[in-house]
């Protein structure tokens, strides 16, 4: 008798469950229910296109597919929602987890119920080409950010190399500032599981080699979050303990490293080391508003204006506005002389 | 001397000083006192957590869910600070009991519903994972006041780290519990036989769900170190903790099949995999080539470890038939 009304309890716990998680897109799932035709419909419709057509849609549904563990871009997708929202258009987000095969399948369901733009934040590029082909057959706009997809109608892409090169030129300059003529020592922290984020390190590699020639690169480690850049400080600073320089190609090496080098610095130690960070986190500018070893972060324009371009581009496809199919990140480097306006425009509240 | 030697906790104590000479051969940078003190520090979080994640595999269970217990403990006592503004130590308090309440609840639905405990963890993995992510919407919360930062950075003489302190205090409480209380038995004794402890009058149930509890509990600390250290909250902190815990666990000798296993092993499988982490690094090896070396290592500690209780053991017999004649 306890199981049976355990077992009642719980299936009412789950209906209950599904009905306030489904709740909202109940219209959704009708549709997904008639795919087939729907998707015939679709094809046809983007294949009939005309200039009239986007005046009559009442709402663009949007599918983006992103690795929300990933700080820049949880801060891209909740902007869009709200941007989308506010152009009209029915933003749904999935979590990739950073695994290719859970992206595919994400797509597939996208097409299944009946997105009209999909934005596509690659785990493997390769890995989602064919899923992506079939979602242009059915008249889907695919969107590529941060990679090159070859079935994308549209990319909004970083400058790998500039943006390291933009790094580790800042990294320079403060070398040549604190330390001029001297032979100092320095780390990278890099990430070569990422392709794309090969380049970056390369750009920051050689801007020091060019513009400070004198700086030697001792150590290199591969840190993806903020726990990598904090032991990886550590351990730079017990291996080589003349290192004054540590860069990064992304928000979480910079910012652990900000962290673990100042357990190894007294307050008024902190202007004769420099951290070089990629990113321009709300964290990282903060650590250069308030002093810290961080000096500077490259911004590559931050989550809330890429989420608001990728909607920009989602809405030129929409109301059929010419718009360029290959789009480039601004590269901007923040230091203590922009920080504050950096951080006043991007994320006071 | 004989006493160590035959220890359980031998063979992986072992590996542990062959990794500790190798890299003190390796580079004199690693042999100096502040680096054991990074070690400490860099291990705290996953030594703690495997202190109660070693009592759920002693009972014969499994806490999958403790990469995301670690996730919403720091988020909630990010938010309880930052957000709510309430005293570190009062959200401190908040994050322990939620993570005992998150570890209690995992015990309840295993005992009442004898569904097996990958699953019921697996599951609480994932609907820990959906409520942290939505409470932060995947954005960091950061900056605590500095007197909660010095529990995760801070040192006491500018020396040893507080987290170490921390740490040892766990170590021992954990020993204490296993080798000095009833409870510490009844962990053993459900482990190697559940039908048997509970012809023993051993009430199975109250004594798992303590494990789960305590799991939960001693996550939640290492949780809060963890926030500290970092001096950030993510959600995606403490992604795959579990399976740290879990080798740093099955390396020092506790048997995934429950019934096997002690606190301090645990700490030397973590101690184990801490070293050979902070040792490659110091040497600047490669990341791939590390992680080959990292599970070479590992495979030669369990394979080292398993032999060397299975030659006891054969001891053991032959001294006893050696009695008997």
């Amino acid at each position: 008798m306890k199981k049976r009304v355990l077992a009642v309890l719980m299936s009412v716990a789950m209906t209950a469950a599904l009905l306030a998680g489904c709740g909202t897109t109940a219209t959704s799932e009708t549709a997904a229910t008639d795919t087939e035709t729907k998707a015939k419909e679709k094809t046809e419709a983007a294949k009939e296109e005309t200039t009239d057509t986007a005046a009559a849609s009442d709402t663009y549904k949007v599918g983006m597919t992103f690795n929300l563990g990933n700080l820049t871009w949880a801060e891209l997708t909740e902007e869009a929602k709200t941007y989308g929202a506010s152009k009209g258009m029915e933003i749904t987000v999935q979590n990739s987890n950073d695994d290719a095969t859970t992206q595919v399948s994400q797509i597939e369901n996208f097409i299944q119920s009946g997105m009209n733009a999909i934005i596509v934040a690659a785990v493997e590029s390769n890995a989602v080409e064919d899923v992506c082909k079939k979602a242009q057959d059915a008249g889907i706009k695919v969107i590529a950010y941060t990679q090159v997809i070859e079935n994308s109608d549209a990319s909004y892409l970083v400058d790998a190399y500039n943006t390291g090169y933009a790094c580790g030129e800042r990294a320079a300059k403060w070398i040549n500032e604190n330390y001029p003529d001297q032979e100092i020592e320095w780390a990278l922290e890099d990430l070569p599981k990422y392709p794309e984020i090969i380049d970056r390190a390369n750009g920051i590699k050689e801007a020091i080699e060019k513009l400070a020639p004198k700086a030697k690169l001792v150590a290199t480690q591969p840190a993806e979050v903020m726990a990598d850049g904090q032991a990886n400080a550590e351990n730079f600073m017990q291996s080589n303990p003349d290192i004054k320089v540590i860069c990064s190609i992304g928000s979480g090496g910079g910012a652990g490293a900000n962290e673990g080098i100042k357990s190894y610095l007294t307050e008024d130690q902190y202007d004769s080391f420099g951290i070089f960070g990629i990113d321009a986190t709300e964290q990282e500018i903060l650590n250069i508003i308030n002093g810290d070893p961080q000096k500077s972060s490259v911004s590559l324009g931050g989550g809330a204006v890429h989420g608001d371009c990728l909607i920009d581009m989602a809405y030129n496809f929409w109301q059929k506005i010419d718009q360029e199919a290959e789009q480039y990140m601004p590269i901007t480097v923040i230091d203590s002389s922009n920080a504050q306006e950096y951080y006043d425009e991007h994320f006071a509240k | 001397m004989k006493k160590l030697v035959k220890s359980k906790e031998f063979g992986v104590l072992m590996v542990l000083v062959a990794l500790i000479i190798f890299f003190g051969i390796a580079s004199p940078q690693f042999m100096k006192a502040q680096n054991f003190f990074n070690i400490s520090k860099q291990i705290a979080t996953v030594g703690i957590c495997s202190v109660g994640f070693c009592f759920v595999l002693i009972t014969g269970g499994i806490d999958l869910s403790v990469g995301y217990q670690i996730s919403l403990d720091i988020v909630v006592t990010a938010v309880m600070m930052n957000t709510l503004g309430l005293n570190w130590a009062v959200a401190c308090l908040i994050g322990m009991l939620l993570g005992t309440g998150i570890g209690l609840v995992n015990g309840l639905i295993i005992v009442e519903t004898h569904v097996a405990p990958l699953i019921v963890t697996l599951s609480m993995m994932t609907i820990l994972k959906g409520i942290s992510y939505l409470i932060t919407n995947g954005l960091a919360i950061f900056k605590f006041p500095d007197a909660f930062v010095k529990l995760g950075q801070g040192t006491i003489a500018g020396i040893v780290p507080i987290s170490l302190l921390f740490l040892v205090a766990i170590i021992i409480i954990g020993i204490f519990i296993l080798n000095k209380t009833v409870y510490g038995r009844y962990f053993y004794a459900i482990g190697n036989n559940v039908d048997a402890a509970k012809l023993s009058g051993v009430n199975v149930k109250k004594i798992q769900l303590m494990a789960y509890g305590l799991c939960g509990f001693f996550t939640s600390i290492g949780a809060i170190l963890m926030l500290a250290r970092l001096n950030s909250a993510q959600s995606s902190t403490g992604d795959g903790y579990e399976f740290n815990c879990l080798t740093a666990c099955v390396v020092g000798g506790v048997s995934s099949n429950g019934g096997k296993g002690t606190v301090l092993g645990a700490i030397i499988g973590c101690l184990i995999v801490g070293v050979l982490e902070n040792g490659l690094a110091i040497m600047n090896i490669n990341e791939y080539i590390q992680e080959v070396i990292k599970g070479l290592v590992l495979l030669v500690a369990v394979i080292y470890d398993t032999m060397s209780l299975l030659k006891n053991e054969k001891v053991k017999k032959i001294k006893a038939i050696n009695v008997e004649n």
